[in-house]
């Protein structure tokens, strides 16, 4: 009895609640709501681009108003835009990989340069893509263009390239991005191309749009 | 065969167009307007042809929303004010060095919500005559349409989790935020680590760019510290969002368990089985 009585009391000891209970609580308050204003804007509402203007903060005191009970109004009506521009050059008009063979991947490369004052710094993709009356597979998860597979896609280098090894050719794939203004920032854009046994003979072609534009601001 | 199969020779010629063409520029980078329900606005875009020849240019507007990692996504239909936003003139033909002022008329119809909307104004370079091909580069100003009224901010924390027990001092955790409300936020977090109800470590966690609406930010993070004792931990995340400076924060709880807690539970645990096999042993031998 002794016995069981210690057992019993080292088993509390140990403690038989499982150890592993958690819990997680999330608390989201009253949703607040503020009134936009939109005033009327100056006989055409046109704001000259020739002209320098600086960012209007659009939290501070020219648009808040004080607060009262979670109800915000913000003083609108206006048109706030930025000083900077964005500019972009691609080094090449046209890229040509040759004639394809199953022994081995063919290559090609251009160069996109982009330039921004924006603070946000700039964000780079593909824009859209066409391709002619015959259509290459796309490489696959392994991200790499292999010869004697029938893949094509691109690889990405630069100082701002966010890919690493290769990645299909399509749109909205994000290829570089920086969050600080930049001026001729260049991405390498290496194109590659494999094919196998059983791929279609002819001529494959395809356009490519890339598309840039500053980042959101923070 | 096999080797027959080997000896050939498929020739694939592949001609990729790139842009060339795209030696360009844009500018304003970014807009943002104001305006009450119907109601008409002009924004203008310059556009610049730095190449050496005569360039076409189109125009257009799209839609924009983000990705889970905040990056932005260009597309049509994706927002109902890209038929608000139209541009005085669908292409424009530039010489070399030449600009040119693009007018875009904003008409926000009667009927028109507030709440923010996010559109892309377009530029982008054309090929001249190729067939099936399109030489492209595409340049966007941001456009932040805010139709006046009244909006709400909100925002919910959908996810807040890490790993249930650990014996690590490194412990991933994961958060998952939508903005539920008509207007977009910037986003501030701070991540308290509580035993016992002290704060051992405060740390801010950087989010992102700001969050648009109906967008969902998902991010991982490992939060590394020096705990000493073995127990249960409170990690909360307390969330800042938009102007009005609401918070929102969820808690979660790890259970840590060093390295030498569960050494000596386990020693302990063989000390009484040990103590319970002698007391036996004793009993039945009286």
């Amino acid at each position: 009895m002794v016995v069981r009585k210690s057992f019993i009391l080292f088993l509390i000891l140990l403690g038989v609640v499982s150890p592993l209970t958690v819990h997680c609580d999330m608390v989201s308050p009253d949703n607040t709501t503020y009134l936009i204003y939109a005033d009327a804007v100056d006989a055409g509402g046109i704001l000259s681009t020739g002209d320098i203007y600086s960012l209007e903060d659009t939290l501070g005191e020219a648009i808040a108003t004080s607060t009262s009970g979670g109800v915000y109004q913000v003083l609108g009506g206006y048109q706030a835009m930025t000083s900077s521009s964005i500019a972009m050059n691609i080094s090449d008009s046209s890229i040509d990989l040759g004639d394809l063979n199953s022994g081995l991947v063919k290559t090609a490369s251009t160069i996109v340069s982009v330039t921004t004052g924006d603070q946000s710094g700039y964000s780079l993709s593909v824009g859209s893509i066409t391709w002619g009356d015959k259509i290459l597979n796309s490489v696959g998860v392994d991200h790499a263009v292999t010869a004697g597979v029938e893949e094509y896609g691109f690889e990405a280098s630069g100082v701002d390239s966010q890919l690493v090894g290769d990645w299909p050719v399509v749109a909205n794939q994000l290829i570089s991005v920086s969050t600080i203004p930049v001026v001729d920032s260049p991405t390498t854009l290496i194109f590659k191309a494999s094919i196998s046994g059983a791929s279609v003979s002819g001529v494959y072609t395809q356009s490519v749009v890339f598309q840039a534009s500053v980042n959101l601001e923070l | 065969m096999y080797k027959i199969w080997w000896a050939m020779i498929w020739f694939l010629p592949l001609f990729l167009f790139a842009d060339q063409a795209s030696a360009f520029v844009v500018s304003p980078a970014r807009y943002l307007i104001t305006a009450d329900p119907n109601t008409v606005q002009t924004v203008q875009l310059s556009v610049k042809n730095d190449e050496q020849e005569s360039k076409k240019f189109k125009i257009f507007v799209v839609g924009v929303k983000q990705s889970e990692s905040g990056a932005l996504v260009f597309e049509k239909d994706l927002d109902v004010a890209e038929a608000w936003v139209r541009a005085d003139q669908p292409t424009v033909v530039l010489v070399s060095e030449a600009q040119a002022k693009i007018n875009f008329i904003i008409s926000v119809p009667k009927n028109a919500s507030p709440g923010s909307h996010y559109l892309g104004l377009a530029v982008e370079s054309m090929a001249d005559g190729e067939s099936g091909s399109v030489l492209g580069g595409r340049l966007f100003s941001i456009l932040t349409l805010r139709v006046a009224g009244e909006v709400v901010e909100s925002v919910s924390v959908d996810k807040w989790s890490g790993p249930m027990a650990s014996w690590r001092r490194d412990w991933p955790m994961s958060v998952q935020l939508k903005n539920n409300g008509n207007i977009d936020v910037s986003l501030k977090s701070v991540v308290d680590i509580k035993y016992q109800g002290k704060i051992l470590n405060t740390s801010e966690w950087p989010l992102g760019n700001i969050l648009l609406i109906n967008s969902v930010r998902y991010l991982d993070k490992t939060i590394s510290f020096s705990p000493v004792w073995p127990g249960r931990y409170e990690v909360q995340n307390k969330i800042s969002y938009g102007r009005s400076g609401q918070v929102v924060w969820a808690t979660y709880y790890v259970w840590y368990f060093p390295i030498w807690s569960i050494v000596s539970v386990v020693l302990m645990f063989l000390f009484f089985i040990f103590v319970y096999i002698k007391l036996r042993h004793r009993h039945v031998q009286i």
